[in-house]
Order: C-alpha cells, then sequence, then structure tokens
C-alpha cells in the first residue's frame, strides 16, 4: 500500500506543477543599427518584410509608422506630395465602408448613398493584377471630384490571405491625374517578396 | 474486498499486455499524426494528436491521444518497478532498465509542461537580448525616455473584461475592457462618437474574429483604461498590429503601451554579424543558410556559426537555423528558434541507464544459461 501511496505522490507532484502568473519584469536590449537618412537606406526600415515593391523613378520612399508600410514622397525631399502603403489584418473594414469614409473625407458623401449607385460604382473600377500575380481594385476618384483644384483620391485595395493592402494617393485632381501613370507603375510592382520565410526541412 | 480491488488494478496496470496495446496505440497515434500534419500542418496535428488526452477521428471516434497513452505507459512502468519486478540482484538489469525507461518519461514530461519554443528575428547588426513566442501576446508597458528600457508585461492569454491589472513599480492600475484573442482593427468607431480612444495607428474600433486554425495568424486587440489617483478618461486601443506603442501621458510622465508578442528573456544578448545563403550553381535554389552570431553572455563574448543542422547549445537553450529573409534593398534578416528544454538531460541519462541495465540483464543471462548448461 505504502508503495500505491509513492506513486500516487509522485505523480500529483508532475501534477502539482504550474507556470507562475503576474507581472514579468525584465530589462530589454534591442539595439537596431544605425540607419542613415538617405533615401535608398531608409528601404531598409521597411516594415513589413513580406511586401515588395519597386520605386517610380522620382519618387523617394519614407520609412512607415503604424499601420503605415511606407510613405512614397513624389517630386523632391520637400514635396508634400504623398503616397502611403497601408496594411490591416482580415478585410480592413470591408470595402464598401472603407469607400463610404473615402467618399466622406472628399465632401461627397451623398455620392453613391444608395446602395445600388455603391455597387455599380464599385462593379465600374478597374480590376487589376501584379506583375508577380496580385489582384486588387483600383479605385479611381477623379471623375467625381469635377474640379482640378478640388481634392480627390486613387487608392488601390489588394485582398490578401490575411491582410489588406492599401495603396492610397489623397491630392489635388490635377496633381493625381498626373502622378496616376507613375502610381500605376507602383501598384503593378507590388507582390511578395521572394525571400519570405523559407522554412527549413 | 477492497485490498483485492487495489492489487487488481495494480496488476492491470503492471500488465505487459497494457504495455504492449499502448505501444501499439502509439504507433498508430504516430503515423496518423504525421499523415494529418502533410494536410492540416504540423500546430494542427501537434495539438490533436500529440498534445491531447483525446484525439476525436472522423468527428465523432475518440481514440486515446498520446498525453493519455504516455501516462498510462508511464504507470505501467512505474507499477511493474515497484510491484512485479522483485528486489533481488538478479533482477539489476530489469531495475535498472525500467529506471532509465521512466527518467525518459520524467524528462518528457517536463520538456511537454515545460519548453518553450519562441523565435528571434535579427537584421544584420542588430542585437537582443530576448525571444518572441509567434502565438501568446504580452501587454507591456515601460516608462518613455529612460536610457534603460524595464518593460512591465503581462501575458494576455487569461484576460477577461473588468480585469484589472496591477503595475506597482509605475503606480499603474490597468482596467480591462474589451480583449480579443483575434480582431480585425477599424479605422471608424462603431460605438458612441465621444468616446476618445488612443491608438498609435489611428485605430477607433476592433471587431472581433473567430481564432485562425493557426494561432500565430491570430492578432489580439485589447481595449483599456487607466485608474489612477488622476483617472485618465480616455480608452486605450492596442492592436496586435501596431507597428509602434501607443505614448499615454498620465500624471504628466509618459508611457508607452503595447500589445505585441510575448518576449522571453535570455540569458545571453545575440548580434547577428553576417548572413550567408548558399545556392545550388545555376538555380535559385537555397543549398544552405548560415549565421554568424556574436554571443555576450555577461562580459565575455564569442563568435559562432549557426547553420542548418549546426544549433547553438547553450544550458537549457538550443538555436536553430529557421529561415531568412532578404529585403528589397538586400538588407538580410535571420530567423532563429528558440527551444529551451528543461528535459534536455534526461535522455541522455536515461539513454546511459537503460544501456548499462541491458548490458547487465544480458551479461546475467547469459551467466545463467551457461550454469544451466553445466548443470
Amino acid at each position: 500500500m505504502s508503495k500505491f501511496i509513492i506513486i500516487l505522490f509522485m505523480v500529483s507532484l508532475v501534477f502539482s506543477c504550474n507556470q507562475e502568473d503576474g507581472v514579468r519584469q525584465y530589462v530589454e536590449t534591442d539595439n537596431e543599427p544605425a540607419v542613415s537618412d538617405s533615401g535608398t537606406e531608409k528601404k531598409a526600415e521597411q516594415t513589413d518584410p513580406y511586401l515588395s515593391w519597386i520605386l517610380p523613378e522620382g519618387w523617394i520612399e519614407r520609412k512607415g509608422g503604424g499601420l503605415r508600410l511606407a510613405t512614397f514622397i513624389i517630386g523632391n525631399e520637400k514635396s508634400r506630395t504623398s503616397c502611403t502603403l497601408v496594411s490591416l489584418k482580415g478585410d480592413g473594414g470591408g470595402i464598401r465602408a472603407n469607400i463610404r469614409r473615402w467618399l466622406g473625407q472628399l465632401n461627397l458623401s451623398s455620392e453613391l448613398a444608395e446602395e445600388t449607385a455603391l455597387t455599380r460604382f464599385i462593379s465600374a473600377q478597374t480590376k487589376i493584377e501584379t506583375s508577380s500575380g496580385l489582384t486588387g481594385l483600383f479605385i479611381d476618384f477623379t471623375s467625381m471630384t469635377g474640379s482640378p483644384e478640388r481634392e480627390s483620391m486613387l487608392v488601390t485595395v489588394f485582398q490578401l490571405s490575411d491582410q489588406t493592402v492599401f495603396v492610397k494617393m489623397l491630392e489635388k485632381e490635377s496633381i493625381l491625374i498626373r502622378s496616376r501613370e507613375d502610381y500605376l507603375k507602383l501598384v503593378l510592382s507590388l507582390g511578395i517578396s521572394k525571400g519570405k520565410a523559407i522554412e527549413k526541412n | 474486498m477492497k485490498k483485492i480491488k487495489v492489487r487488481q488494478v495494480i496488476n492491470s496496470l503492471a500488465s505487459p499486455k497494457l504495455t504492449v496495446v499502448c505501444l501499439f496505440l502509439l504507433l498508430v497515434v504516430v503515423i496518423w499524426g504525421t499523415v494529418y500534419q502533410v494536410d492540416y500542418g504540423l500546430y494542427a496535428s501537434q495539438q490533436k494528436f500529440f498534445n491531447s488526452w483525446v484525439a476525436i477521428l472522423f468527428g465523432f471516434l475518440p481514440f486515446p491521444g498520446t498525453v493519455l497513452l504516455f501516462w498510462i505507459l508511464f504507470l505501467n512502468v512505474l507499477s511493474s518497478l515497484f510491484f512485479r519486478i522483485s528486489l533481488k540482484w538478479t533482477n539489476t538489469g530489469n531495475i535498472l532498465t525500467h529506471t532509465g525507461v521512466l527518467i525518459f518519461f520524467i524528462g518528457s514530461f517536463f520538456t511537454t509542461y515545460f519548453s518553450q519554443e519562441s523565435m528571434i528575428r535579427l537584421r544584420e547588426g542588430e542585437e537582443k537580448n530576448y525571444s518572441v513566442s509567434s502565438r501568446n501576446w504580452e501587454l507591456a508597458v515601460w516608462a518613455a525616455g529612460n536610457r534603460k528600457k524595464v518593460v512591465y508585461a503581462v501575458d494576455t492569454d487569461r484576460l477577461d473584461p473588468e480585469d484589472r491589472i496591477r503595475i506597482e513599480p509605475l503606480g499603474l492600475v490597468i482596467r480591462v475592457l474589451e480583449y480579443h484573442k483575434n480582431s480585425v482593427p477599424r479605422l471608424m468607431n462603431s460605438g458612441n462618437i465621444g468616446d476618445r480612444i488612443l491608438n498609435a495607428s489611428g485605430i477607433q474600433d476592433l471587431k472581433p474574429e473567430p481564432q485562425q486554425k493557426e494561432p500565430s495568424n491570430n492578432r489580439a486587440g485589447l481595449i483599456f483604461s487607466i485608474e489612477t489617483p488622476e483617472t485618465v478618461p480616455s480608452k486605450i486601443l492596442l492592436y496586435a498590429g501596431d507597428r509602434s506603442p501607443t505614448r499615454v501621458v498620465i500624471n504628466e510622465s509618459p508611457f508607452h503601451f503595447s500589445l505585441r508578442n510575448k518576449r522571453f528573456l535570455l540569458p545571453f544578448s545575440l548580434g547577428l554579424i553576417d548572413f550567408k545563403k548558399t545556392e545550388y550553381p545555376g538555380s535559385s535554389m537555397v543549398k544552405s543558410y548560415e549565421s554568424r552570431v556574436e554571443m555576450k553572455v555577461g562580459e565575455l563574448s564569442r563568435e559562432v556559426i549557426i547553420s542548418m543542422n549546426n544549433p547553438l547549445r547553450y544550458k537549457n537553450f538550443t538555436l536553430y537555423q529557421s529561415s531568412y529573409f532578404i529585403a528589397n534593398d538586400g538588407t538580410e534578416f535571420s530567423f532563429l528558434a528558440v527551444v529551451e528544454n528543461f528535459g534536455k538531460i534526461f535522455p541522455y541519462i536515461a539513454s546511459t541507464i537503460i544501456f548499462l541495465g541491458l548490458c547487465i540483464h544480458f551479461i546475467l543471462m547469459l551467466v545463467r544459461r551457461k550454469r544451466k548448461a553445466k548443470g
């Protein structure tokens, strides 16, 4: 009988072990290498390692922040014209909700108020495929603003397996029309980097 | 009557028939689990077959999982050792072999319950003293602006609404309002427009999502408020996809809050000096890759090469070259899998004891046969 109790004791010892709860404290060392301010080296700061793109001529890449993967400055360093690349988990809020939000930003909320009008607008937009096979929806608001001096927007939405990528350019309509070709070059160059997570077998 | 029942249980537990049945079932589970992982992935297979007590097959058929089989085998060997094998010198080999097998089991229990798997991602020139879990999240808080980054972290696995987390050294009390193990961020607030939400990425709301089959694909989300003597009215939202921490000023002191992959502090720091990839001639297929790292332990440092099938071992830690990434501009990142295994030493001890036990057993058998032949 005593042997039986010893066995029970040994088994209960293993089961009674538990990991501790509560607040942990540690000192973190995270020495990242210095990155200079030059445009090319800033690419090293690209935050999402799985997306790649080719920069159109004359565009400058800036480090992203938050959910922004990168900001592209068009023209020189002092230029205020920019394009952003944003990645959100999942469907990113859904295409319809986002279009309504963008229309609000452009003071065009009254346009496409009806669901059928919105559906028609979405179906009229251009489906594009990048050189690496990513498919997206290119949404061009310039046809709606109606004035070269009014703010408008070019957006391309890529629905990937686990995230939604937005390439967004919010500028005066005239600037957008001028930059559209370069914008599309950037969009069409988007791809999943070939270096993605090669797992060791 | 009671005594007979206990004896019956012990006899059944110590039975060699039970060993054979369990080993056969283990064989089935291992084969099934291996085939299953081809379609459903390693993690799903581990969870269903190897980390479970009972595996449900075809959606309705219960089948013993590896955990259950290991426990039965453990009790089986333990009972055999204590109740079936008598304490005679002629049984020395048997006793040693059984003890060795028990040590194997104890080692596997340690590995199952206490080993930690995590990952270090290093860019060339970067140095870190922590590894990161791909499945678990932590709420990390640190005072902004200090040169020494002292982090206070809480595991979020068991957070529930209305939980209060006290971080005494910083004088903070955090009240959890929402916690989602998987969520999608929204830039619009679907709730009260008057609510002010602080978030570094501009996220205003979280939509709960069902958890993914592969836990590393989940993105946790947390909304909380701070209770201090001067209560900060804002709600703070942290999303696991935030690329920078959210800065909050409380009583004129700035703090950083982040919901991020759980960090495990290492007893050493590791810096990536160089990453090298070799391809097969004339193709882009990778032949091998290796990381030259500088390992610092206290004041001492040394260079080590970690390559495929050539891990770095230090105390209970083993670091494997897992994968790599090369960014657009050629910057190289190396991914090292870190396994902290407290039961690492057990298989060595167990194997040695089993080897000795079997040697003694066979020698004794030989002696016994020779004696019989002579007699």
